[in-house]
């Protein structure tokens, strides 16, 4: 079915005018588990793969996570490990490049096809400085030495944003975006034709990645440069290309126009994955009537936390607080969103209220009981009401333990249960809760669960306590889309059903637009605004409020910001 | 930080540390049992005068801290006291112990550490071919092999062949000074042969597991993707990040060689810093003792100390 869907969606050679700047044909990548020769495996994971971009043009990869589509652009560049054989052409100036192995595409690294990571945290050596990192490109492909070399990496470091002096800092003294615009500038270094971008902006918040691809747009204009953009996120795609392709167990599915894409989707994958893209304009319009007359579950009123004891912090010198006067509160059955940026203070709140940071001034009381001046030991009891659920469910879960260990040990700890048969009703309950049947996953380990999966064991582990305030911190943004929707389902569900008070830190205005009841902004460490999601989407009180919207990509085509 | 400040906390923590293992190695001569006189200084059964009159030679009959300052002021001159086996003082015998370990020491040492960084490097880059195979099993091999062992087998197998015992050749008069280095140099082959096999294979195994993590890093597929060539990737990216773990590790096993020689020395009879330890055990030869843990202690202190500058030059994380 796939094959007929590709010939049916406009063919990428068809709709360019000139001859392509790079065209992938056929290319089929397989990875051998050489390690144990008696059961060698081979798995297919790029099947026939077909793309080509004109030169100045944006092509969008898309696709969740083990699709295949950084096997792809790994293999158009040659740097797949030596457990992959590859076969099919790719095409630079009419020469198949990886048809002579290593010595065929070498000449063509960098030169010609450049690349941009997704870890730009770890994707510069850290012990060399960005300078002499881009000075190294332009040396090695003798593009410039000496002072010549130095003067292009000034210039290209202003192409990107950065200043001169950028230049002399080693990585970690830059910030993500930051690292970023200079592996951008690296990538440029040698005036290459055709740059493969994966994931550049996943690490990245929403600011930041709204000025990434700004940029990146920029200059694939001004520089007549084709760019592939790998992603998952069809938001991004959406905003920055002109053509995309969707991949799906090593295959694309659906390639077009990503106007057509998106009104219309003609592989029911692509649909999905629209459908579960959150999109500002879901954004809930009215809360529910929730409020108790018993008082609000969870008070924070003028919270104010500093940091002691950090390294940068000098005598003398002007303490910032992390957080700095925060008040907030959670009713039974509430979900209320906490969204900002990094480093705005929202981890640090939750940590507050977890009573695993100590709060320099200010109250907090879960149920109306102050729990600032709580001792562990005062906690403990506490600990069955409050429940954390942790962003990344591959590091959440013990991996020796089985799924019916990890969701009965809170039972164990806070001595729930007469019995061991009480105790395992209790943890089937909860499994079912969060809609694993337990029959099938109880006693499973969590490498044999997918991301999703853990992260409903994390909830469950959780919810066996029946707590009644549930701390959620980006209990999603490690999941692939479409496994998204589900646990933020289950989350609006449990609060219905059992009336738990959620607290959701995301950094993704479209999520909490969704789902929660009323969102709180912050920023440096204070509350710029609350409201209701419609209200905070579609009539913001402050500019900073507005800003954040206005980064958030749509997936909609149409409603374009970032090319202006 | 700066480097004034890096270097300045290092260098107190240097010093603190010595002066820690200083008053240590007092006071652990000072709690072992019997009388210093009747056990020390081996006069069993000496009368009431003659005791008085040894502790008060000796300085024994004062207060233990005016002892402890005594101690520390004669350190400070250069006085380790006098060895009771010859009567010779003991900082005259510790230099030339030590003038005897250092070559054999410097040698096994640096031949070590270039050997087990080469096949480190060898065996993360090959990984998964017989050579890497290879070289990792001959490495936890000769880790695995206790020193002494190791040192007798070659003993054995080359005893005819090669001189095993001694720094010299006894019978070597009128020796030109030619004559004189190469005997030595022959006299160096066992016992260094011995030192390279036992040290090497932990540098090997440290320097391929550091590789392998670097190696895995996602600079390297930059530099790949770079079209750097292999050489460049691995000496500029994989081995330069690879060395901040490969330093440290290095720097502790510094500092067991000066205690790890011993075996060596005594089983080929080196007359070093080892064997002189080994038999000032034997003779109970206390003052000599004592002067030998300090210089082991200030040898280790300094050597972690060194190391402590090196990574600050090679990690500019530490400390802009």
């Amino acid at each position: 079915m796939n094959r007929e869907t590709l010939r049916d969606a406009p063919d990428g050679a068809e709709t360019l005018d000139a001859m392509p700047a790079l065209q992938i044909k056929g290319l089929n990548v397989w990875f051998n588990s050489a390690r144990d020769r008696k059961h060698a495996t081979e798995s297919h994971v790029v099947r026939g793969i077909d793309l080509a971009i004109a030169a100045g043009e944006r092509v969008g990869l898309v696709g969740e996570s083990g699709c295949g589509k950084t096997t792809t652009i790994l293999a158009a560049m040659g740097l797949l490990p030596a457990s992959a054989s590859v076969s099919g052409e790719v095409i630079l100036d009419g020469r198949n490049i990886i048809a002579d192995g290593e010595s065929g595409i070498q000449p063509h690294r960098w030169r010609d096809i450049a690349m941009v990571f997704q870890g730009a945290m770890s994707a510069f050596n850290p012990v060399k400085t960005i300078g002499w990192q881009i000075q190294e490109a332009l040396q090695f492909h003798d593009i410039a030495s000496g002072a010549a070399a130095a003067s292009r990496v000034v210039q290209l470091l202003g192409m990107v944003g950065l200043a001169e002096q950028d230049a002399q800092s080693f990585p970690h003294q830059l910030s993500g975006g930051m690292k970023q615009r200079a592996m951008i500038a690296m990538a440029l270094a040698c005036n290459p034709k055709v740059l493969l971008a994966d994931e550049p902006t996943t690490a990245l918040d929403v600011v930041v990645q709204d000025q990434i691809l700004k940029l990146l747009v920029r200059l694939s204009e001004e520089l007549n440069l084709a760019l592939i953009l790998v992603t998952h996120d069809l938001g991004v795609v959406a905003q920055t290309c002109t053509r995309a392709a969707v991949m799906l167990e090593g295959e694309i599915v659906e390639a077009g126009v990503v106007d057509d894409l998106y009104r219309r989707p003609q592989h029911p994958y692509t649909r999905s994955l629209f459908e579960a893209t959150p999109n500002l304009a879901d954004s809930r319009q009215g809360a529910e009537e929730v409020g108790t007359a018993t008082g609000h579950l969870l008070e924070v009123t003028d919270v104010r936390t500093i940091y002691a004891g950090h390294r940068r912090v000098r005598k003398g010198a002007t303490q910032t607080a992390a957080v700095d006067g925060v008040s907030l509160h959670v009713d039974q059955g509430e979900m209320v969103a906490l969204v900002g940026q990094s480093g705005c203070g929202k981890t640090t709140t939750l940590h507050n209220i977890m009573g695993m940071l100590p709060v320099n001034e200010g109250s907090i009381t879960i149920n109306a009981q102050e729990v600032t001046t709580l001792t562990p030991r005062q906690w403990r009891a506490l600990r069955r009401d409050v429940q954390m659920i942790y962003q990344d469910p591959y590091e959440s879960l013990d991996v020796r333990f089985r799924v019916s260990d990890t969701v009965q040990e809170p039972l164990l700890i806070h001595r729930i249960g007469n019995s061991q048969a009480e105790r395992m009703d209790m943890v089937n309950a909860a499994l079912r809760d969060v809609g694993l049947a337990p029959e099938d996953y109880a006693q499973r380990y969590p490498h044999e669960l997918s991301g999703g999966q853990r992260q409903r064991v994390a909830i469950a582990a959780s919810l066996v306590l029946r707590p009644k305030l549930l701390l959620a911190d980006e209990p999603v943004s490690m999941l692939d889309v479409s496994v998204r929707t589900g646990i933020l389902e289950l989350l609006d569900r449990l609060r219905h059903e059992h009336q738990v008070g959620i607290l959701m830190i995301t950094h993704d205005l479209s999520t909490a637009a969704k789902y929660a009841d009323r969102i709180i902004v912050m920023r440096e460490g204070r509350v710029v605004e609350t409201g209701e999601p419609w209200q905070i989407i579609h009539a913001p009180r402050t500019d900073y409020t507005r800003q954040l919207i206005e980064s958030v990509p749509s997936p909609d085509p149409r409603s374009r910001h970032v090319v202006e | 930080m700066h480097l004034g400040g890096y270097v300045w906390k290092r260098s107190v923590f240097a010093i603190v540390t010595i002066f820690v293992a200083l008053s240590f190695n007092f006071v652990l001569f000072r709690v072992l049992p019997g009388s210093a006189v009747s056990s020390l200084a081996r006069v069993p059964h000496a009368s009431a005068e003659l005791k008085h009159a040894l502790e008060a030679q000796f300085g024994l009959d004062k207060p233990v801290w005016e002892q402890y300052f005594l101690y520390l002021r004669e350190l400070l001159h250069g006085n380790l006291g006098v060895s009771f086996a010859n009567r010779q003082p003991v900082s005259a015998n510790l230099l030339e112990a030590f003038g005897n370990t250092l070559p054999l020491v410097a040698t096994g040492t640096v031949i070590a550490i270039v050997l087990g960084i080469a096949t480190g490097i060898y065996s993360a880059v090959r990984r998964g071919t017989v050579g890497e195979t290879v070289s990792t099993n001959l490495a936890v091999l000769f880790y695995a092999f206790p020193t002494q062992f190791l040192g007798m087998m070659l003993l054995i197998l080359f005893a005819g062949y090669l001189p095993s015992v001694g720094m010299s050749d006894p019978f070597a008069v009128g020796f030109s000074p030619g004559e004189q280095f190469v005997d030595v140099l022959r006299h160096l082959i066992l016992p260094v042969t011995t030192l390279i096999l036992t040290l090497y294979a932990e540098n090997t195994l440290i320097v391929r597991s550091a590789m392998l993590e670097t190696l895995g890093e996602d600079y390297i597929l930059t530099a790949r993707a770079k079209g750097l060539p292999l050489r460049r990737i691995i000496s500029s990216y994989a081995l330069r990040n690879a060395m901040l773990p490969i330093v440290t590790q290095v720097a502790l096993t510094l500092g067991s060689i000066v205690t790890g020689a011993i075996l060596i020395e005594v089983i080929f009879s080196w007359p070093g810093i080892g064997r002189a330890l080994y038999s000032a055990v034997l003779s109970r030869d206390y003052p000599m003792l004592q002067g030998g843990f300090l210089v082991v202690t200030v040898t280790v202190v300094l050597l972690n100390y060194l190391a402590d500058l090196l990574y600050y030059r090679l990690d500019p994380r530490l400390t802009r």
